[in-house]
């Protein structure tokens, strides 16, 4: 059996599910205005058991979190296999005129 | 990461009780990068059983208390817990009763910590810290938040608030399954 903890001041109200509900909705807000400020974007990544587990504990043992393991392994990734102006605009592709009238020739 | 970059928040009791009651100290750490406490919730906190477990949070630097509050962050918490102890909503009229989440709610002005939100469950504090614009979330709020972040289940959003129930906090049975069954809803 895992360890007991004692309530907190049982007698004290706590919210209701709307309310715990609309927590979420102004906590959410605020960190997506958060990130967006740090220029900060989420990725969601669904890892199937074992591979999230295992992760869990390795980060634990290494006494970080798996969001700054896995943001860690993608920045080495993108250092190793994305070097300075590899991304850059392509002029030939940017050059070209487009037509947005279809069966018609770009202007 | 810089500072600037951190997922700070600042908690009362309550919801790290409620973390450690349902074993879910790992999601908060999704959640949060670093999390900041008045010594008072540490001592409230150790009073729980919990002494390990904060010293372990304290030493890799997700928990950092403060026991060095300043006369006038004294003065100000202690103004807090009076008018916390006179609200209708609170049971206990004692303000030394709701000088914790006095303090955590003082701790939030300090602009140093850039604290995005407090973790606050009793209405009565949360009621003054409204009053007082302090933005917060509950337990149950970070529960929801990394449930749609897809940190963890609606399952697990269940069973986390029912073996806080079982462990004696007051969540509602009714309270928990209008969660999860709009969780799942969602989910869908």
């Amino acid at each position: 059996m895992s360890k007991q903890y004692a309530p907190h001041e049982p007698d004290e109200k706590l919210l209701s599910a709307d309310d715990a509900f609309s927590d979420a909705d102004r906590s959410e807000a605020r960190w997506q205005a958060f990130e967006q400020e740090r220029h900060l974007k989420r990725v969601v990544i669904e890892l199937r058991e074992p591979a999230y587990g295992t992760l869990e504990e390795l980060a634990r043992r290494q006494n970080r979190t798996v969001s700054r393991m896995v943001e860690e392994v993608i920045d080495q990734l993108l250092a190793a296999f994305v070097p300075p102006g590899t991304l850059e605009p392509q002029g030939s592709l940017h050059d070209q005129r487009v037509s947005y009238d279809a069966g018609k020739p770009a202007p | 990461m810089s500072q600037s970059e951190l997922r700070i928040a600042v908690s009362n009791t309550g919801p790290l009780v409620s973390a450690l009651q349902c074993g879910r100290l790992d999601m908060l750490r999704q959640i949060y990068d670093v999390i900041h406490i008045p010594a008072s919730v540490l001592t409230e906190l150790v009073t729980h059983g919990a002494e390990l477990e904060m010293a372990e949070l304290a030493r890799v630097g997700f928990v950092v208390v403060h026991n060095n509050l300043t006369e006038e962050e004294h003065a100000i918490a202690q103004a807090i817990a009076e008018t916390i102890a006179d609200t209708s909503k609170s049971h206990s009229k004692n303000p030394a009763h709701h000088l914790s989440e006095a303090e955590a709610i003082a701790l939030m002005s300090r602009k140093e910590l850039a604290a995005i939100e407090l973790l606050l469950d009793e209405t009565a504090a949360r009621e003054v810290a409204d009053q007082r614009g302090v933005p917060m979330v509950g337990f149950p709020g970070v529960l929801i938040r990394a449930c749609r972040q897809g940190v963890i289940s609606p399952e697990a959003v269940h069973e986390a608030l029912l073996d806080c129930r079982r462990q004696g906090t007051h969540y509602g049975a009714a309270f928990i399954e209008r969660i999860y069954v709009r969780l799942r809803e969602e989910a869908k």
